[in-house]
């Protein structure tokens, strides 16, 4: 493949530009269950390339799935690049790359019959332990190749094996949903142990199908698994050097200054063990690095591409993501908050009446540039006296992530592996929520 | 072509099974502000292989065309035998081979980029040309695909599909107040049909700084006349997905709700989703599993009178196929999908519905919401008050919200100028996103809502 996307680099070159040509090839194996059956066996066979040029000074781009049609390609990215904008950068040249951890043997062999099995088996459980629940699961695996040159010399390649489990059961109580999902990263090896799994999700559900009553007000708040991200996302659009500039993120002019509580510190982590953003360099070929974002509370760095960056006097961070179908542009490799002390258990004790907030689903209703959330807490319990005590529906919790990131109350001891996100459950002391009176 | 899809499915060990390949040609123009983000062009070539077997589904999407499609055919369904069985059929079509082909008017390969760029860029400058506009964002994008199908039942279908669109958004700020508005334009009528927008693209700058000084709504209860746009929106999002049958034959719940001949809405009250609309957002002739699409009453005179299928979803509820299972593109497997849904049009004008409204709202579009079975949430665009029959003020962050089906009975009047959008957007369902979807209605009025402010 190296030599296929080598003649695109040159055959760009033939007609005057500068190049970049990127190329993905990868097999992507699933099996899935709908309504507790099994479904389907899938896989998806990929292949493309996308090529970059920069021709009379300005950017085209093109891309293409069959590498038949180079001409095409070539033709495509060079006429785009007569209307594209300046650039502000050269591609760079050879260097020094990290080895992160992001391949495993045991998940290239990987059988769809294990897959299967462990699949079959958390339904099994689920039947048992959650009765009536309808469970879609699917079990998937990555295997890709990806590989980049450019006019300056650059030619690197690297490997990658990425394998989750994504769970979406339903339960329907009083023309009610009850979504009980999760999500694992199963990249650094296949291990999970199907009882834990489903007692967890039980757990969920029992305390689910209890109502409890709550007066709109100011409650203690936990963020617990996926919706600790919905919060945290907030901060996205901010950090993202695309907004600084656009002189649209609300961090202009605040490097270094403390705008969170102390106990918030985090990271941009290209280089996390099995991370699904984990790579040796980005999209456009700059090494991936570790990037502290938040500092005990000081923010540090926005993120970067090439183009970001030089429009902006910085440096690349490293954080030029994209497929081999779309041009670069600057965005999280892997977001990862550090852990605090506090175990769940003990965040609920500490509650005298408050909210757990186990998944949220936003309506996209709210400015997020400025740090606002708005979300309708789609799975939450009420905790009155340190005990869960039942169902929390019909609610919304707004905010700035701005402003409540000031005082957090505590963070969990141990990390929800979302594979793109890690992030601990954050507590908060006192968010307004809304309900139906 | 055909050919090679032909010999591919022979001799399969299975109960069914399809090929589809699309082959892609895409151009995006993305201006954001003053920067030209994205001009880009793509040839995207690819398929999907599905095989039937003892209930169960195995399928492989690909773009690597190098290697032999009878090797992966078999290896497709060999792996069939790794699942337990069970007793599920699938409808079955007669033996075809049809060839449609694009008008050649629409087919933007014929436009050149120059031209395309051009369009966008002179839309972007009229939402530019306000001081209030702090920034824009204006996309324009065109596809033309050709669409291969072959079946085990020798059925051959070969459909060129095109698509363009542009979208536009203003965003103004005054202090730091700040407010967006945008719409998008599009069907499947080519690029001449994005020309003369100009009018259009000025009342969507009208609008953004409209809502500089527009009033919060007041919670409360209101009779609430929406437009077109909403129609359409509640008409695919509230009621459409639930006709889904694939949804609907896992949750006897859902069953039950949607029994046919259950009475939801007064004899005037219609909801259609037909594919076979040509020239909408969601016109395909035949849907990714090779069914013809048709017209589907999905409620007739009040009454729920169809689902929408595919081909198992069908077999297993006893139903008729009704072309509704779609496929974003080659690398996914088709599932039960909306066409164009709409609300049929009556007798009633827009002056009648705000005339003899004494208090109330007329809401217009929806920047977004969610459904959980029978409730619904829509956050509109933006909605003017009314007063005695007449718009008074204009209302931002007015909030919808209420059950299906009552909201459903509470429809007393039905407008007679049926609008269908399309545009850029489309339809999100299991990581398929976005299918392009038409939905729409004539003006409708529904007494008493719930109208929250956000």
């Amino acid at each position: 493949m190296i030599e296929e996307i080598k003649q695109i680099l040159r055959a760009a070159e033939r007609k005057g530009a500068t190049a970049e040509a990127y190329s993905l090839v990868s097999t992507t194996t699933s099996v899935a269950f709908a309504a507790n059956r099994c479904y389907s066996v899938e896989t998806v066979l990929t292949r493309g390339a996308g090529l970059r040029v920069i021709r009379d000074r300005r950017i085209g781009f093109s891309s293409v799935t069959n590498l038949e049609q180079v001409d095409d390609l070539v033709e495509a990215a060079c006429v785009t690049a007569q209307f594209g904008e300046p650039a502000g950068f050269r591609f760079p040249a050879r260097g020094e790359f990290p080895s992160p951890v992001i391949e495993s043997n045991r998940i290239t062999l990987l059988p769809p019959g294990r897959m299967l099995k462990v699949g079959g088996d958390i339904i099994q459980l689920c039947e048992h332990h959650i009765p009536g629940v309808k469970v879609d699961l699917t079990m998937q695996k990555t295997v890709s190749e990806t590989q980049l040159v450019n006019s300056e010399g650059l030619e690197q390649a690297y490997d990658k094996t990425v394998c989750s489990l994504n769970f979406e059961g339903l339960l329907i109580r009083d023309s009610s949903f009850i979504w009980l999902n999760d999500f694992l990263n199963l990249s650094r090896e296949f291990k999970l142990d199907p009882v834990v799994f489903v007692r967890q999700l039980a757990g969920l559900a029992r305390d689910a199908q209890r109502p409890a009553q709550l007066k709109p007000g100011r409650y203690p708040c936990i963020f617990a698994r996926s919706a600790g991200i919905d919060i945290l996302y907030g901060l996205v659009p901010g950090i993202n050097g695309k907004n600084l500039q656009k002189n649209m993120s609300p961090l202009i002019g605040k490097e270094n200054r403390k705008l969170f509580d102390a106990k918030l510190t985090l990271w941009d982590d290209g280089l996390a063990d099995f991370g699904f953003g984990s790579a040796p360099f980005d999209g456009e070929g700059i090494p991936q690095r570790r990037t502290v974002v938040i500092e005990n509370g000081i923010f540090r760095n926005f993120l970067f591409d090439l183009k970001t960056a030089a429009a902006t006097k910085r440096d690349s961070t490293g954080n030029a993501t994209r497929t081999y179908r779309t041009t670069p542009v600057p965005g999280l490799t892997n977001l990862v908050v550090e852990p605090g002390d506090l175990s769940l258990e003990q965040a609920i004790a500490g509650i005298k009446e408050g909210v757990l907030i186990c998944a949220a689903v936003g309506g996209g209703q709210s400015n997020l540039l400025a740090g606002d959330f708005s979300v309708n807490i789609s799975l939450g319990y009420k905790i009155e006296n340190g005990t869960v005590v039942g169902r929390v529906k019909d609610a919304m919790v707004a905010g700035n992530i701005y402003e409540i990131g000031r005082k957090i109350a505590g963070l969990g001891d141990t990390l929800y592996d979302y594979g793109g996100f890690q992030t601990p459950f954050l507590m908060f002391d006192d968010l307004p929520i809304a309900t139906k009176e | 072509m055909i050919d090679d899809l032909k010999e591919a499915l022979q001799g399969l060990d299975v109960e069914y099974a399809d090929i589809r390949v699309e082959d892609a040609e895409r151009t995006v123009v993305f201006y954001r502000g003053r920067e030209l983000e994205d001009i880009s062009r793509s040839f995207d070539l690819g398929g999907c292989l599905r095989a039937f077997k003892n209930g169960n589904w195995a399928v492989s999407s690909f773009n690597k065309t190098d290697g032999s499609l009878n090797e992966l055919a078999r290896e497709t369904a060999a792996r069939l035998d790794l699942l337990p069985g069970k007793d599920e059929h699938l409808l079955a079509l007669p033996a075809a081979d049809e060839t449609i082909e694009a008008d050649p008017h629409t087919d933007p390969r014929r436009v050149t980029l120059e031209q395309k760029h051009d369009l966008v860029r002179r839309y972007n400058e009229i939402l530019l040309r306000e001081p209030k506009v702090a920034t824009t964002t204006a996309v324009y994008v065109d596809s033309f695909l050709k669409c291969y199908f072959c079946s085990s039942e020798d059925r051959y279908l070969a459909q060129e599909k095109v698509y363009t669109g542009v979208a536009l958004n203003a965003m103004v700020r005054d202090g730091t107040n700040v407010q967006s508005y945008g719409e998008t334009f599009g069907k499947t009528k080519g690029f001449d049909s994005l020309s003369g927008l100009e009018p259009e693209i000025d009342r969507i700058a009208g609008i953004a700084l409209g809502l500089l000084t527009a009033e919060k709504v007041a919670s409360g209860r209101y009779d609430v006349v929406i437009d077109p746009l909403l129609a359409g929106v509640f008409a695919h999002e509230a009621f459409g997905h639930l006709s889904e049958a694939d949804f609907m034959y896992q949750n006897p719940e859902v069953q039950a709700l949607m029994k046919v001949g259950t009475q939801y809405g007064s004899d005037e009250l219609s909801i259609v989703d037909d594919g076979s609309l040509a020239g909408e957002r969601g016109h395909v002739a035949f849907d990714d599993e090779g069914a013809p699409t048709q017209k589907t009453y999905l409620i007739k005179h009040g009454r729920i009178a169809g689902h929408l299928h595919s081909r198992q979803t069908a077999a297993k509820m006893g139903e008729n196929l009704t072309g509704n299972c779609r496929a974003i593109s080659y690398r996914f497997a088709p599932i039960v999908r909306m066409t164009n849904t709409y609300i049929e049009p009556r007798a009633a004008t827009l002056e009648q519905m705000l005339g003899d409204t004494k208090r109330g709202l007329y809401v217009v579009g929806a920047r977004g919401g969610m459904t959980e079975l029978e409730s619904f949430t829509f956050s509109s665009q933006y909605a003017w008050l009314v007063e005695n029959g007449r718009k008074t003020r204009m209302i931002r962050d007015a909030v919808l919200s209420g059950n299906i089906f009552d909201t459903l009975r509470n429809i007393d009047a039905i407008g007679n100028d049926l609008k269908l959008h399309g545009g850029l957007g489309g339809c999100g369902k299991a990581g398929q996103s976005p299918l392009p979807v038409g939905d729409g209605g004539p003006h409708v009025r529904i007494r008493n809502v719930v109208i929250g402010g956000t």
